[in-house]
């Protein structure tokens, strides 16, 4: 109970910390800070809980050894991970979702291709995530073209092995 | 008894690791049109095992019961993350734009003309793209040139997407 109830209350915290900050200003690099938070958290509560056991002996609100403390960051990591993968599609709004919800709003009337494409004109949703990736440093725009940081090369190759390796065809 | 505090502490991982495995045979050697499906058959394959690596190392090790009910949530949450992880990773390979733009610049020797990409992805062409990948996946209806919603799973995402969005960033 002890280990569980230490976990949840050092993601509870990481979550309030995050909640805070995004009230006060939302921060240019969201992802990068996010991982910060999550992980300074982590590591802060660690070393507070398993100090607390090693100096007081043994304590309610302490972590004992080595894999106590794992079984902790694995959740931790594990929840941190998942919650910056699903705040992209909050940072973003996914084109199937947009376009979900507005079907869904016109009740049973319906829409139809022509009024999807004429709700969605103007918005370039290629341009949107371009400039994420070049504020992101996956890609650089130079003379006329867009062109694959070293970073970006690297996650290209990471994403087209495991999709290769699955068999699937190219996505988007 | 603690010799196997380790096993219960590395559960979830190794749940995760099964669940990759299973999901890219699956994928490998089944031939389903569906991609999901070999989530869905790792996903469970990989809760099985965790499941079952939880409650034994939780037998052997006779912890109270108010300890095995908190130490298998613990460890359920884990792997519930893990997978969500996992998935969306695969799901990145079928429906990111970024993924996409990405590996089409890969594919075209690591640059491209701005133009060319533009009109490539253009807002009809990814509109048409979603409308069959919603069609295909059961999501919508088309009848007589319109769209209607089908299945409201995806639109249940979305509403839940909604949500958070108005909470976390106001």
């Amino acid at each position: 109970m002890r280990v569980a109830c230490i976990a949840v209350v050092l993601l509870i915290a990481a979550f309030a910390i995050h909640w805070t900050m995004w009230r006060i200003r939302i921060p240019r690099r969201q992802t990068f800070v996010l991982l910060v938070i999550f992980t300074t958290t982590l590591l802060v509560g660690l070393t507070a809980t398993a100090g607390l056991s090693i100096f007081t002996g043994y304590s309610l609100c302490g972590l004992h050894g080595f894999w106590e403390c794992l079984q902790v960051a694995i959740f931790h990591i594990a929840w941190m991970l998942a919650y910056v993968v699903a705040y992209s599609a909050l940072e973003e709004r996914s084109p199937s979702m947009a376009i979900l919800t507005q079907i869904a709003n016109s009740k049973k009337q319906g829409r139809s291709r022509e009024e999807l494409e004429e709700n969605f004109k103007g918005f370039c949703p290629i341009e949107i995530r371009v400039n994420a990736m070049i504020r992101d440093h996956m890609i650089d725009q130079l003379d006329g073209d867009y062109a694959l940081t070293a970073k970006g090369r690297q996650w290209a190759r990471v994403f087209s092995t495991w999709r290769t390796l699955l068999g699937f065809a190219k996505g988007g | 008894m603690k010799e196997w505090y380790p096993i219960l502490v590395l559960a979830p991982v190794l749940g995760l690791t099964v669940y990759c495995v299973a999901q890219l045979l699956a994928s490998r050697f089944c031939q389903w049109q569906n991609p999901y499906a070999s989530l869905t058959i790792g996903f469970i394959v990989g809760l099985a095992v965790m499941l079952a690596l939880s409650i034994a190392t939780l037998g052997w090790m006779g912890t109270p019961a108010i300890d095995t009910v908190s130490f298998l949530c613990l460890n359920i949450a884990s792997y519930l993350a893990l997978a969500f992880g996992y998935f969306n990773f695969v799901n990145l390979t079928i429906a990111s734009l970024r993924i996409r733009i990405l590996e089409e610049l890969l594919e075209s020797g690591g640059s491209m003309p701005i133009n060319r990409l533009l009109l490539q992805y253009n807002s009809e062409n990814v509109i048409t793209a979603r409308l069959q990948r919603l069609v295909s996946g059961g999501h919508l209806l088309e009848r007589s040139g319109h769209f209607y919603i089908r299945q409201k799973r995806f639109l249940l995402v979305a509403r839940v997407f909604d949500g958070l969005r108005w909470f976390i960033l106001g």
